[in-house]
């Protein structure tokens, strides 16, 4: 009987003994449990940041999805020899509710969104024991959820808003009007001007003066031109940013933390921690290596010849204008010294390594004065769509026209490397004087004064001066002006399509300005202006992507016209 | 007590006969194991005279008169009758009957007689399951078990083929049964199993019999029973085999000339078409092959290579032409009063069919039984197995040694195999990835499990036992490519990989079980199970490239380059708490009732969704036991069972419910942020895939079981089956996991055994099955079908779906193959809506379903004295296999198929010019019937045995895969592993001599 006691005790202590013998505990995998921490909740805002990052950078689509949805298709820009993304320069039907870089970056930003409000949800309860880092963490998932509904509202109209962090499947989906989304922009970056430091902890991270310039921007676009003037003009005043004096300075790659930089989206030459890397460096080059003497190499970059300026962004600098030079590369240097020594063995004039080998000047020469250079006459061999080595703007085609000083990347450990490391700039001070600008012209009782005034601080450093004597007279300020301004001095900066379709001007502008017409001697007059030709009112919205449409339990409306 | 009984009142009657009559004695001993049996009942027919054989097996019996019939019978074995011709000894052999009806088999938590099981569960012996001599377990099932359908999937040596239990009924996850190695579950994969150490092998395959393992049931249960020791001296058995396999045939591919041809044929086709505009394309045939040069379509090594008479078949290079196959397993089985024993020792070698690859095993197997006192027995039954498998990482190896150019030069002059022989760094020789150290991959396995159990007996109706069975194993693998393997062919640095996985489990059952007869009409049997179990797996993987020397191979991951590195780790942990009841009520020994519920919990679940019910019941009829049918004296049983019952099935992935996140990218100036988002949305809902099935089915034997069967139809249901559905990504997810989707599996199961022939010398039984299963895809998530996974509402579950070919464009259909911008030589598809073009939506068919229609096995047996031959076959009919080497791609050597392709002059031919290639031209019907087996043995006499010294010796010899008949000429491919994604070898043959020793 004592052994059966024993027996009997033993089932029953199996029997008592497991009430939490189920219990999951989790080791290994991170799940959303992890944003309960006050370490973890900063990995969810860090993934929030990275959205801006990926969605400009070689995780989504080849890397070119969110250059080509900002820079493709407007007056200054157009589309280089190569890449699938030239199509949306010409507004063919190849966009389309199933193009897959409009989806890549739909889907992007919305994970971004859940991110955000993830954060947003958690940080309160996660961070109660220090209120502070709360608001904080809470200001800079709201700054960035704004960001990116505003990104959104741009590029697609009326887009689908939620706030809250997604906890069990929807399948339904909203259109929410454009004006209601841009309130609850205006809200959060209220909170986060509110909550946010005036110093952000590290370069990337935002602080409350990154905040009102967004507002500023937002405002604008939401045509409150009196409120934006004053944010604009608070930050410009009271902000710890000043204007690099040299235009060209501030794209140095090594100056990235420089004092005008208010945000910019981080990348890192670290492959360990960035494998995407900004692709940047090689989608604004043309064929230099197609010039003799020159070869590909890691200081001049890999041209993947996706983007070229138009004729008409080329022609809007004066030949005073620090900023042509600034932005647009237009020497490559002879860096091949076997074809030049095949060159002088066949009893030809010396050249030398480092000599100019190929050369885009602004303005065009004659035969006569480019035969002056050993170069110009000798011409290319077997490289037909080069036909000199000084070539003129008319001479331009989809393969050589001036590159870019602002993203090239010669630091790279090899030239065929994609992922560049230079950060893409969100906003930087001198935008913050044209937003400032445009609104003190443009609000209800308009103050040129001020609105030239700010203007012409762009300007003088731009033209490298100090009196505003020495520039061109500008005498009110006005869209066009503003545009042709921020053409000049933001372009290649991903700012573009934005400025046009904010402003109603892209089916105008690109009307006039879009596309290119080559006339290469031995082409007849290539033109490709199929984008200014295509263009229509509907296309200052992109299709909402296919997938949304048929996975949205409820009726999800495409944009008219797709 | 009956038998005794019984034997008391025989005793009686030969004491009060034995005086009118003479003496006969003999021996009665088992066919199989050669050992004597004792208290088999030997009776002069016609009269009530009889007696029982002794604890030697020796009987002794009186007879009255000579040209008596005596009658030997024993359960589970067939009865035997003599004529007695007035000698005075008869020595009998009986043999073991597989299907008697009062065979007691495993059904899981406790055995049951054959005759009282109301579910359906078929049992296979140990000794059915040895005699193929299968390396592998499960392998030997095939064509054994209705309903059971067995396919190798990979041709590596030491690889389990895939198993299948009345279909396929989950579409994401695995359809692999359960597998139950005395009495507790393992973590599957039965490499290390040796089949001479396994009692029988149990099937239960619905519902209603799988329900009491609840949640693990759905896909099945096989249950294995390993042999225990039994009272009595020590008996030593030795056991060895060696074996030679060798391919029944290579793959026809391409000879020099003939590829050349095919490239002269190629570069015709070229000319014929080089103009931009189709519409000036020539008339095929109007070039003349006279006009092109042999170097217009070679390149100049291969050119060169070809006037010097090159023609390198890779296959001669890298396959084993015999690969060698040993096996020794040494035993010792008995006992005495308190404990008994079977202890055995196993070496298997096993050689694969492509150089360098192997397997080779150890086991330990050690089964104790230990009767404490009266009422409490401890019994350990445990293994330990270790084995070393190198494999290749064959997808390089195989396509380039399929198709790659007869004119590449095999090897150097100095003997080392060539790296680039074609000199157009297209093709990396395949020879590197079994030459000298370029390649290893080596995976070692060390397992231990078992069950530690003990019996407590309150009373002889209630008992307690207790069961801990924990499970070790823990897998190394490593891997080395170096640089002039094909799998690196195009990186130019050397691969390196270290993976350790260690598994760790353990499962505690308490089990209390009660039986009892109540006026001896009223039989209950009632079982209670709680029990707990626990696995974890964690694993290592280490991985580096361009380790500076060959030597270091995955050794040294150090060394190798800092930026390819990778690095990662997991553990994971699932827990399962499980309540079960049963009872089995007799009434009358007619009416049969079983009812099961359990109740299972599972960690992975969210709270409040951890538990769920599964209920199961089932009723038979005995209709042979009824009065009615009781002077029907050639029906031995006849008895209907209907069953139903619910299973279960968990397969998610731990930690599913809370929602994982991703690591993302992310640095701040320079310096890294650690960055996770949410990735999958975290499910609360999440539960089982649960399968409701009945099963309808008769049982018979007829002629004291001279024929003997079972008929099943059943009709199964999986609901709430695990699918990811696609949600709109403005959610943040772009699918979650749901219990959405629903399959059903309808089918019939026949089989059928029996004696052909029972006499004295001659004994011939056949066993025959019959399987027939339909499944279908009822649900899915967004309610339509799913083009992107292939499923389609309404269709089976796996289907090869794209067009359908329709033979070749002939020269006269010139004008109606350019509406499809084919021409006449090229594959020919049906244009399934007739709008003159072929596209992905509308003229995509479902070409057939990858899991056979039907299968079935026939065993034949046949002996005369000593010597005994059998066959097994096996058939799996109506399925199709994409046969990926069906290719005829432009550069490479064609393969797969006979010659007759396509060119002007041979506009007859059965198979498409070389250039035109989709996948759709490779699914062809798979259906095939294998003689899977032939073995003869002989048994040495008792006194030619004896007279060596030992007590019984058998020797055999025994072919595999002798024959196989399918219905597409797979030119050498097996069918099975035609679709496989790498392992496309040749059918096996394989030649086995063996002995047993018994001493």
């Amino acid at each position: 009987m004592k052994k059966l006691n024993i027996l009997l005790i033993l089932f029953a202590l199996f029997l008592v003994s497991c009430d939490d013998y189920l219990d999951e505990e989790v080791s290994g995998p991170l799940t959303t449990n992890v944003y309960d921490t006050p370490e973890g909740i900063q990995f969810g805002l860090n993934a929030a940041y990275s959205t801006l990052p990926t969605v400009m950078g070689g995780s989504t689509r080849n890397g070119e999805a969110g250059w080509a949805l900002t820079t493709l298709g407007t007056d200054v820009y157009t589309n280089g020899r190569d890449g699938g993304i030239r199509n949306f320069d010409k507004y063919t039907d190849w966009i389309d509710p199933s193009n897959s870089y409009i989806e890549a970056v739909w889907e992007e930003f919305y994970r971004g969104i859940n991110t955000a409000n993830t954060v947003i949800a958690k940080a309160p309860s996660t961070l109660a024991s220090n209120p502070d880092e709360a608001k904080n963490v809470e200001g800079q998932a709201r700054f960035l959820r704004a960001y990116f509904y505003y990104w959104l509202v741009r590029q697609f109209g009326p887009v689908h808003y939620t706030a809250t962090e997604t906890t069990a499947p929807e399948t339904e989906a909203n259109r929410t009007a454009v004006e209601e989304i841009y309130k609850h922009i205006v809200t959060d970056l209220e909170y986060a001007i509110e909550n946010l430091p005036a110093e952000a902890a590290i370069r990337g991270k935002v602080n409350n003066w990154a905040a009102k310039t967004v507002l500023a921007d937002v405002l604008l676009a939401m045509k409150e031109y009196d409120r934006a003037a004053q944010v604009a003009e608070d930050v410009i005043a009271n902000g710890p940013y000043n204007l690099v004096p040299n235009y060209a300075d501030m794209w140095n790659v090594d100056n990235e933390g420089n004092s005008e930089f208010i945000w910019s989206a981080q990348f890192t030459e670290d492959e360990l921690i960035d494998g995407g890397g900004n692709y940047a460096h090689m989608l604004f080059l043309s064929s230099y290596d197609s010039g003799k003497f020159v070869l590909r190499d890691t200081e001049n970059g890999r041209p993947w010849k996706r983007f070229r300026p138009t004729k008409y962004l080329l022609e809007l600098y004066d030949d005073e204008d620090t900023r042509y030079d600034g932005t647009f590369k237009t020497v490559w240097y002879a860096n091949d010294p076997e074809e030049i020594d095949e060159f002088i063995a066949d009893g030809k004039d010396a050249v030398a390594v480092g000599d100019t080998a190929l050369w885009l000047p602004k303005h065009a020469m004659t035969n006569e004065d480019r035969d002056k250079y050993i170069i110009g006459r000798e011409g290319l061999k077997g490289k037909t769509y080069l036909d000199r080595q000084i070539v003129n703007p008319n001479e331009y085609n989809d393969r050589i026209y001036p590159a870019t000083n602002k993203w090239i990347q010669p630091n790279r450990p090899d030239v065929n490397y994609t992922q560049g490391g230079r950060d893409f700039v969100v906003y930087r001070l001198a935008e913050v004087y044209l937003i400032a600008s445009e609104a003190n012209a443009l609000k209800a009782s308009p103050d040129q004064t001020k609105a030239l005034n700010f203007l012409n601080e762009v300007r003088k450093r731009a033209y490298n001066t100090t009196n505003v004597s020495d520039l061109p007279v500008i005498s009110s300020v006005d869209l066009d002006v503003i545009l042709e301004e921020r053409a000049k001095e933001l372009a290649q900066e991903g700012k573009r399509w934005f400025d046009l379709v904010t402003r109603g001007k892209l089916v105008e502008r690109v009307q006039l300005y879009g596309g290119y017409i080559d006339n290469l001697p031995g082409y007849s007059s290539r033109t490709n202006r199929e984008g200014s030709t295509n263009i229509r009112d509907y296309h200052a919205r992109r299709p909402i992507p296919q997938s949304q449409i048929d996975r949205s339990t409820n009726e999800y409306p495409q944009n008219p016209g797709y | 007590m009956k038998k005794i009984f019984l034997t008391m009142i025989c005793m009686c009657m030969v004491l009060l006969n034995y005086a009118q009559s003479k003496e006969v004695t003999g021996i009665v001993t088992d066919q199989a194991t050669g050992e004597t049996i004792p208290g088999v009942n030997v009776v002069v027919k016609g009269t009530t005279n009889g007696t029982v054989t002794n604890i030697d097996g020796k009987y002794s019996i009186n007879v009255s008169k000579t040209n008596a019939t005596l009658l030997f019978s024993f359960v589970g074995y067939a009865p035997q009758e003599f004529v007695y011709n007035g000698q005075g000894k008869l020595d009998v052999v009986l043999v073991t009957d597989a299907l008697t009806v009062d065979e007691v088999i495993v059904v899981g938590y406790g055995s049951q007689k054959k005759s009282d099981v109301t579910g359906a569960v078929s049992s296979v012996k140990g000794s059915f399951i040895n005699e193929t001599k299968e390396a592998n377990v499960m392998a030997a099932l095939a064509g054994k078990v209705a309903g059971v359908d067995v396919s190798l999937k990979s041709g590596q040596p030491g690889s389990s083929p895939e198993i299948l239990i009345r279909g396929r009924s989950s579409l994401s996850y695995s359809n692999a049964p359960l597998v139950v190695v005395d009495g507790i579950p393992t973590s599957g994969g039965l490499e290390d199993i040796n089949s001479e150490d396994i009692k029988s092998m149990e099937i239960l395959k619905d519902a209603s019999s799988a329900a009491i393992y609840g949640a693990r049931g759905a896909n099945g249960v096989i249950i294995i029973t390993t042999k225990r020791g039994k009272k009595g001296k020590p008996t030593f058995t030795y056991d060895a085999y060696f074996g030679i396999s060798s391919p029944t045939n290579k793959a026809k591919v391409q000879s020099a000339d003939e590829y050349v041809g095919h490239l002269l044929e190629k570069e015709r086709k070229n000319r014929e078409e080089s103009d931009s505009d189709r519409a000036n394309w020539l008339t095929p045939g109007s070039v003349s092959l006279n006009d092109i040069d042999v170097q217009d379509v070679l390149t100049e090594q291969q050119y060169d290579a070809y006037t010097s008479g090159v023609d390198t078949d890779f296959q001669d290079e890298i396959f084993r032409n015999q690969s060698f196959q040993q096996n020794h397993r040494f035993g010792v089985t008995g006992g005495g009063d308190v404990t008994r024993y079977a202890v055995s020792m196993n070496y298997l070698k096993q050689e694969g069919t492509m150089k360098t690859t192997d397997y080779e095993r150890y086991t330990l197997r050690t089964n104790f039984d230990i009767d404490v006192t009266d009422r409490l027995k401890i019994s350990l039954s445990q293994q330990v197995g270790y084995s070393e498998s190198n494999l290749l990482d064959d997808t390089g190896i195989v396509y380039s040694m399929y198709t790659g150019s007869p004119l590449a030069r095999a090897y150097n002059e100095d003997g080392t195999p060539t790296l680039d022989p074609l000199k157009d760094g297209n093709f990396r020789n395949p020879i590197n990835d079994i030459y000298g150290n370029q390649h290893e991959n080596l995976r070692k396995t060390f397992r231990y499990f078992g069950n530690i159990s003990a019996t407590y007996k309150f009373t002889d109706d209630l008992k307690y036992i207790l069961n801990v069975g924990p499970e070790f194993k823990s897998s190394q693998t490593g891997q080395f490519n170096n640089a002039n393997t094909t799998k690196r062919a195009n990186f130019g640095t050397s691969l390196a990989r270290k993976e350790n996985e260690f598994e760790t489990s353990y499962t505690v059952e308490n089990i209390l079980q009660f039986n009892k007869t109540f006026n001896e009409i009223h039989k209950l049997d009632a079982t209670l199970l709680f029990s707990v179990q626990e696995s974890n797996y964690e694993e290592t993987v280490a991985e580096g490239q361009g380790i500076p020397s060959d030597s270091q191979k995955y050794n040294r991951l150090q060394d190798s380059k800092t930026e390819n590195r990778v690095i990662e780790s997991t553990n994971t942990r699932t827990r399962w708490e499980s309540y079960m009841a049963r009872f089995n009520y007799t009434l009358n020994d007619k009416y049969l009732f079983t009812f099961t519920g359990r109740y299972d919990g599972s960690s992975k679940l969210s709270e409040g969704n951890k538990y769920e019910f599964f209920p199961s019941g089932s009723v038979a009829w005995k209709i042979g036991n009824e009065d009615f049918l009781a002077n029907v004296e050639a029906l031995d049983n006849l008895k209907l069972r209907l069953g139903y019952g619910t299973v279960g099935r968990n397969p998610i992935d731990p930690y599913s419910t809370y929602g994982e996140l991703k690591a993302v990218e992310g640095s701040f100036d320079n310096q890294e942020a650690v960055s996770y988002r949410p990735d999958e949305l975290p499910n609360s809902e999440l539960s089982w895939e649960v399968t409701t099935t009945y099963n309808l089915a008769v049982d018979f034997a007829l002629w004291q079981n001279r024929l003997n069967g079972s008929i099943d139809v059943y009709k199964g249901k999986t609901t709430d089956l695990l699918l990811d559905r696609l949600i709109p990504i403005t959610s943040g997810y772009k699918q979650v996991l749901e219990n959405v989707g629903e399959t059903e599996n309808r089918g019939i199961e026949i089989t059928l055994g029996g004696d052909v022939i029972r006499s004295k010398d001659w004994r011939w039984s056949l066993d025959l099955n019959f399987s027939h299963n339909k499944n279908e895809i009822k649900k899915l998530s967004g309610g339509g079908d799913d083009v992107g996974n292939k499923w389609f509402v309404g269709r089976p579950l796996q289907v090869a779906y794209d067009w359908k070919y329709d033979g070749v464009w002939r020269l006269n259909q010139l004008a109606e193959a350019e509406k499809y911008l084919a021409r006449p030589g090229d594959a020919r598809y049906v244009d399934q809506n007739g709008d003159e073009t072929l596209n992905d939506d509308d003229d995509r068919v479902i070409l057939g379903q990858l899991d056979p229609k039907w299968i079935g096995g026939l065993t034949s047996r046949l002996s005369y004295k000593n010597l005994d031959f059998t066959v097994v076959a096996s058939t799996r009919q109506g399925h199709v296999v994409k046969h990926d080497l069906r290719i005829q791609p432009g550069n490479t050597r064609r393969v797969g198929l006979s010659g007759d392709y396509w060119t002007p002059e041979n506009d007859g031919a059965e198979f498409p010019r070389y250039t035109r290639n989709t996948d759709a031209y490779k699914t062809v019907d798979a259906s095939s019937v294998r003689i899977r087996n032939i073995t003869l043995g002989y048994n040495f006499t008792n006194e030619m045995a004896h007279k060596i010294g030992v007590q019984k010796i058998r020797m055999y010899a025994n072919v595999q895969n002798p024959w196989l008949f399918s219905s597409f000429d797979f030119d050498g491919f097996d069918p099975d592993t035609a679709g496989a994604a790498d392992s496309k070898i040749p059918t096996l043959r394989t030649v086995i001599v063996g002995l047993n020793v018994t001493f």
